[in-house]
This record gives structure tokens, sequence and C-alpha cells, in this order.
């Protein structure tokens, strides 16, 4: 059994400066366009990192220019991190960071330097305002979820042959519909119905009420941007209302959403997306910053978020201005809201970007299966094809 | 809720109605060449608009139209007939952007050989005098009527100098079978307080999702269009919204997809031929592709056989999957029909499951074209047939296009690894790359069996996103100055 390592992330955020905006936003372009095979920045020669991304975030309120956002998922330590990405990528990031206000030139070229870097420059959550951080699977390094796709695929080759050419079907094996369909909820009891209305009037939530006629005015690119097949990126950054009232019920929602831990199965209250996702403060308590890397269609992810996290989503955006006064369940508000504060990646990479959280789920019960010998009927059923979803 | 009977005079028809007693159908889709003389045209045609109010007939019964026209308008013939500027901007992204846009044409899975550049009309940026500005839909007994019905209204096309582009007969057969030879149609949501057949209270939809102006399944009323109360001179649209102050131009209307999606039944019928050994292998295989039998009995309830039992009206959408199938034994997983509506299973728990799919669905108003392929024949014949696709919903970019991209084309539709519906999904052509192959997985206890390179059966031919206003929405375009 290897040591358990955990994830964590380091996202910074730095000003460009004005002279270098645009060579810099092409030089990015260029890499985000190649991301697995460009000259520039290889995130595949840093084998600990899950996600990474660079985001150039366009004037916000309250902070003046545009500003550079790179954030990254890994696997350890941020020391380790910082040295792994000093050693293999520290002419790379020298070239995008020497274009940043507070860099200080040869940083990253110096493992060291890097590190105190990070530590000065990269955002922490405190006690007092802690961050909502999801990992589908903590303790899955990115090695070993690479690992498991090769042996899954190597797996249902074997199946394959096995299974021959002959026609498939047959009856379904005994007690295969055991159990199923019949865990209906019993409805909203009153507690759940009076933590709704509480949560309600905490954020100031009007259940019904709807924000009319929504234009949307998302640009071409950022659509391009957020819908690849199979994996996408998220940075919304929304500012937070001013007020008492505001910083209390978010830094509840913080409190309580910072022990949110995903089921076996990687998901986060019933969504099956996630890799990993964060809700962090930032620019000294004035704006939200919510980094996410997930699974399928722009649209069938906030749909999730309505129909499956809504109370979540109001309690802790709630907090922020333009949130729609009917709550995230006014679905057309809420995404104009999202979309409205969204900024699109210049560079996305991910480690894995074919698989999602289920597939790696499903790798790791054929995985397990190999080494250890638990786990007989979910490998029952995938070897019959059918690939749980938790 | 019958909020939609009392406007039921100002809801075109087709919205709400299926004609089933209407078979014969025409689809014109039509250029404006003169703004001015395209409103006189309008204005003239929209008294014979089909609406959805039934008179009773002398036995106190509904009565079914005798015919039916209804008329649909793109972005750009709503923007050519001189709808206001400023107001353009509050019909919805997608119908303004149209299906042909890049973004668009990606999530519909319209790449490849399904691109828009390929289309035979519809596709993005048409020369001028090519753009489609609205779309006419006929509906007849039987052909005659629909000809002479066709003949009358082309015969004052060009007075108004309205120019047909493409006119695209369709038709349903009696036995309501789509060319690959299996019912059709089956599987329809209803509008709540509609006064149509009642199957399953799991299609009953709220009225929001299908006609702008009610409540949707979020309890919201959807998005919708406005105009400005000075455009409307003659005073045909409603009270002005709360919110905005301007007129509800979208009220009682809705949106409608069209597509054209041109069938290779050759190609389908070759595949089970060489694929599987034996008759009974290939036609359970191509009933597991489908999800029913070419009878409309679904496997869940049918998983052997085609039971014609299991076909009648009454049981043939009376199923749920996680009872009996959960794991897709029967009906595999990604096959057509749980992809399309997943029912129960979209997720482990069957109510959930159902409330996030309906708000999901769509209207089906569809019709074949093309004479069929011969039974036995396997080879292609050279002609074209297919389905003409058509939806209406309140909410392209969550319905339609959410079907389609989210459960039709997604690979990792529930927990699959590389598979796409494999009837109607963008599948493996000759010129696929490694990444755009794909599976289907058949499901089945002890092992699988994994299909390598599903080819692509279906093809966009062309089609575009139209808006369907309310006949007091149309006496305003048509009054516009």
């Amino acid at each position: 059994m290897a040591r358990r390592v955990a994830q964590n992330a380091v996202t910074v955020i730095l000003p460009i400066l004005p002279a270098s905006r645009l060579g810099l936003e092409i030089h990015l372009r260029m890499i985000g366009d190649d991301v697995m095979a460009n000259t520039q920045l290889r995130f595949d020669s840093t084998p600990s990192t899950h996600f990474a991304r660079w985001v150039v975030l366009k004037s916000i309120s309250g902070e003046s220019g545009a500003r550079l956002l790179f954030s990254a998922w890994f696997d350890g330590e941020l020391e380790d991190y910082a040295r792994e990405l000093s050693k293999n990528l520290g002419s790379g990031l020298e070239e995008i960071w020497r274009h940043c206000r507070g860099y200080a030139p040869g940083t990253a070229l110096n493992p060291d330097a890097l590190e105190v870097f990070f530590r000065e420059f990269a955002l922490a959550p405190t006690r007092l305002t802690p961050q909502i951080s999801l990992c589908a699977f903590p303790g899955a390094t990115a090695r070993r979820i690479r690992e498991a796709i090769r042996a899954r695929e190597a797996f249902e080759d074997d199946l394959d042959r096995l299974s021959g050419s002959g026609p498939a079907g047959g009856p379904p094996p005994p007690g295969a519909s055991s159990g199923a369909g019949t865990a209906g909820s019993n409805g909203p009891g009153f507690s759940s119905w009076f933590f709704r209305r509480l949560i309600d009037w905490l954020v100031g939530v009007r259940r019904g009420a709807s924000e009319g006629n929504s234009v949307v005015t998302t640009s071409t690119p950022d659509r391009e941007a957020e819908d690849r097949v199979v994996q996408n990126s998220m940075t919304i950054v929304s500012e937070i209302k001013p007020g008492i009232r505001a910083w209390l019920v978010l830094r509840l929602a913080l409190l309580i959403g910072q022990f949110n831990k995903p089921s076996p199965s990687g998901q986060h209250s019933g969504v099956s997306t996630i890799h990993f996702a964060r809700w962090i403060v930032i620019d000294g308590g004035r704006n939200l910053l919510f980094e996410s890397n997930y699974d399928g269609s722009w649209e069938s992810y906030i749909d999730d978020f309505g129909d499956l996290a809504h109370i979540g989503m109001d309690l802790i955006w709630g907090n922020c201005t333009g949130f729609p006064k009917g709550g995230s369940l006014d679905i057309d508000a809420f995404k104009k809201v999202i979309r409205d504060h969204q900024h699109p990646a210049v560079v996305f990479y991910s480690a894995y970007p074919a698989t999602t959280v289920t597939n790696i789920f499903n790798d790791q019960i054929i995985e397990n299966d190999r080494s250890s010998a638990g786990r007989g009927r979910a490998l029952e059923l995938v070897k019959s094809g059918y690939y749980p979803l938790t | 809720m019958d909020l939609p009977r009392v406007h039921a005079k100002d809801i075109q028809g087709i919205i709400v109605s299926g004609y089933e007693h209407l078979p014969c159908s025409s689809y014109h889709f039509l250029n404006f060449e003169s703004p001015a003389k395209a409103r006189r045209w309008l204005r003239i045609l929209t008294p014979r608009v089909t609406g959805s109010e039934r008179k009773a007939d002398r036995s106190g019964r509904p009565e079914k139209p005798a015919a039916a026209l209804n008329v649909a308008l793109t972005f750009s013939g709503i923007r050519a007939l001189g709808f206001p500027e400023p107001f353009l901007k509050t019909f919805s992204e997608e119908f303004r952007q149209g299906m042909a846009e890049g973004t668009r044409a990606q999530r519909l899975g319209d790449t490849g050989s399904n691109a828009p550049e390929r289309w035979e009309f519809g596709g993005s940026l048409p020369p001028r005098g090519e753009e489609v500005h609205a779309l006419l839909i006929l509906q007849a007994p039987e052909p005659a009527a629909l000809a002479s019905q066709g003949e009358t209204e082309r015969s004052g096309f060009a007075e108004w100098e309205v120019r047909e582009l493409v006119a695209i007969k369709g038709d349903r057969p009696k036995d309501a079978r789509e060319h690959f030879g299996f019912r059709d149609g089956i599987s329809q949501p209803e509008i709540t307080g509609s006064p149509a057949r009642r199957t399953d209270p799991a299609d009953a939809i709220e009225p929001g999702e299908f006609i702008l102006g009610y409540a949707n399944s979020y309890g919201m009323l959807p998005p919708t269009p406005e105009a400005p109360r000075e455009a409307d001179t003659e005073r045909h649209l409603d009270a002005p919204l709360q919110a905005t102050g301007a007129l509800d131009f979208g009220r009682n209307g809705s949106y409608l997809v069209f597509r054209k999606l041109q069938q290779d039944v050759a190609a389908f019928r070759q595949y089970f031929r060489s694929t599987f050994t034996g008759e009974a292998a290939q036609s359970l295989m191509a009933a597991k592709f489908v999800g029913r039998w070419p009878s409309g009995a679904p496997l869940t309830l049918a998983p052997n056989h085609d039971d014609t039992a299991f076909a009648a009206k009454e049981v043939n959408n009376s199923f749920a999957f996680l009872p009996e199938d959960e794991f897709g034994y029967r009906c595999p997983i990604g096959s057509h029909i749980r992809r399309t509506n997943p029912r129960d299973a979209l997720r482990g728990e069957a109510q959930e499951s159902l409330i996030a799919v309906n708000r999901h669905r769509i209207l089906r108003r569809g019709a074949s074209y093309g004479e069929r392929l011969p039974e036995g024949i396997f080879e292609d014949d050279g002609e074209a047939r297919g389905l003409l696709f058509l939806c209406v919903n309140a909410d392209i970019k969550r319905q339609f296009e959410f079907v389609q991209q989210t459960w039709v084309n997604n690979p990792k539709f529930h927990g699959l690894y590389n598979d796409r519906d494999p009837v109607i999904g963008t599948n493996t052509n000759p010129d696929s790359t490694v990444g755009e192959r794909h599976d289907m997985t058949i499901q089945a206890v002890p092992i699988r069996k994994r299909l390598a390179d599903i080819p692509q059966f279906v093809t966009m031919r062309g089609g575009a996103y139209f808006f369907l206003p309310s006949i007091p929405a149309l006496r305003f375009l048509a009054a516009l100055a």
C-alpha cells in the first residue's frame, strides 16, 4: 500500500504589466491551443500535476487592470511542487510571470525562490475565512489515476477476447434488480423544510421570484473554451455584497462547506462531475473566487447545481452581488450571473483529459480488484458492461 | 393549470397537437425579398393559421381541423420583417445565433459529415437571397388535399416576393414506422392541463416547458422576447411585462427546431447482417440499439422477442428502467431510447431522476421523407430518405440542445466511456480519427459485448431554429411599420 498523498491546490493572482498584456495573451493562447505538444510550457512534464490553468482576469470591480491567474491541483506539499515546477517548467513559467507586477525576474528558475514566491503570493484560507475545497478522490495521485486508466483498457481488451462475437443479452443474473428503485425519498421532512427556509432568509432568497428576461452576453471564444467534449474548467470571480450579513453568512457557508466530503464514487452532494473545485475569498475580502475542473457541458454542470445542490449554491453565492432573488432555482438568471462573472481559461491542462470522475471510479474498481479481492459485486457489474455511478 | 386552454385560439396548433389525422405534410422554407411585401403576405396568411382552439361538433366532441397551416420564423426572418432592432437581443441567444453557428454546431455534433457547410439549406453564411426567413408547415389528410393546399399557398408567393428556397414533403405512414423499420413517436410528453389523452403522469410536463408565458418545470416563467409598446400600433399584444415595462412578444409562442436527418437504411441493415450471425441475433441487436422492437414494444418489457402484447398504446410507454432493467441487460444503457428519455434511471434515485429528466423534454412533431427501401434489400438504391425532425420547446439550449449534447452524443453518458447514441449519434465515418470512433456496449451477464467503430447511420442535411409566434404576435409583425 502506497503512502497516502494529499492533493493540494495553488492559486496565484498577479497584475499584468499594461505594456505586456497583448503579447502575454498571445503567448498564452499559443500554449493553450496545443497544451500537450507546445514547445513553451508542458505540464505533462510535471508528474504531480492533475489540472492547471492560466486565466486572464479582466477588470473586476474594485481591482484595477487585468490580472493573471495561475492555478494548479497537484499531489503532495506545495514546497515539493514548487521544486518540481521550477525544475521542469522554470523557463516556461519565467517567460509568463516576467510580464507581471510583483514578480522578481528569475524566481521561477530557482527552486528555493519559487517556494518563497508561492508562500508569499499563493491564495491561502484563514481560520476565520476558510475555503471550500472539493476533491473527488482524495489520496489518488495523478500517476495512480493514469495507471488505472491503462489497467482498465487492458482489462476491457481481455473481456473483448472472452466475449467473442456471438450475440449478447441473456437473462439478468439472479437478484440483479434487488433493491433497485425502492430507495425513494419520503419527501422533505420538517427539519429540512425549516433548514431551507432558514437559508432562504439568511441570503435573502425569495422562492419563485423571477428576474424576468435575461440577456446573455457571452462571446463566442468563451463558449468554445467551455465546451470541450469531456472536461472543462470554470473560473468565477464574484463581488461579495457589502455589509455584515453577507460577511457572516458567507463565513458560515465556508465553515460548513469546508467539511464537505466526497462519496466513494467521487460525488459531492450527488454531483458526479467535479474533479477538483474550490471557493476562496480573495482581494482582501471583496471578491469570491470559484475554480472548478468538471466533466461535460457547461449547461449540464450548472443544471446539476440547480437540481442537486441549490441550497448550497444559495448559501454561498447568495452573498454575492447580482445573485438572483429567486435563488439558483431561477436557473436562467443563475446561469446569467455565472456567465457574467466567468473568465475563460486561456490554458487548461488535464493529466487525464479523456476521463470523467465516474470513469475514474470505475477504473479503480477494476484496479482494486486486481490487487486485492474486494468489491466483487461492483466488478461483476463492470464486467457486464454496467459502470456504477455510486 | 389550464391556462393554455384559455388562450388556445392564440397558440399555433402545432404546439399543442401532432395532428395524427393529418399524416401528409409539406415544409416550405421561404426567403423574404421585400420586407414590406412580406408583412403584407403575413397579414393575409395569419387568418389561415391553425390555432389550438377546438370547437365542439354536433355530438359535443372537439372537432379536428380538416387541414393545418402553421408558420415559424428564423431570427433573420424576424429581423427582415422589421422587428425593432434594440429588442432583437431579447430573443434567446441560441435562436439569434442559429443552428449553423460554430459553437452550436459543435455542441449538436454537427461536425464532419454533419457540418453546416455541407447542408442543403440553413447552413452557415448563405448568400444574400438564400437565407431562410420563414418555414410554412402544411398538413393534410391525404396527398391530393396537401397538393391543393400547397398550390393555394404558393400562388401568393410571387405577388408578395416570397421566394421558396426548398420544399420538402413529409409523410407519417400508417404503421408509424421510420425508415429503419421501427415504430416512432411513442414517447411524447404531454402539456399539463392540455385536453390530450393522459398516458403516464411522469410524462405530464408544465406548460412553460413548451409555451412561453406559463410556469416551467422550475416554477419560473421562461425568458421571453419583448417588443416596445410604441411598435404595437394596432394593439395586438397583451399588457406590458412587470419587470421591464415592455410588451411580451413571446407569450403563447414557442421555439421550433427543424432538422432534416438522412437515414442510410442499407448501411443500417448491412451492419447487423455482417456483424451478427443468424436472423434472431441480428434483429435482437438492432432492437438493442434502438431500445424497442420494430412494433414499438420496449425491450425492458419484452426482452427476448418482439411481443406485440407490449406494443399497444396503453403499455408501450408505461414503463420505468429501474425496477427490472437497472443495469441495461434488456435495454442497453447507451441505447437510443435510454439516452433520449432516461426516465427514472438518469441517477440512482427514481424521483430525483424524473424531476431532472423532465427539465429536458421536447415535443416531437416530425415526419418521414422519401420512399422506403423495400424489405430484404441491402444495397443502397441511391434514393434519399430519412426523418424530418421537428420539435417544440420553450428553451432550445436547455431542452433540444441539452438532449443532443449531454445525452445523445455524450460518450460518457451514464458512466460509459466511449459510446454515443448508436442510431442517431455522430458516430464513425470512413474519415474519422481515433478520437471520433465510438463504441456500443451491450450489457450482458457475465460479460458485456463491446461493439467497436459503430458506423454513422444518420446524417444531418439541413435545418434551422425557428420561433413560432402566437397568432396575435403574427398580427403584430404584420403591422410593423
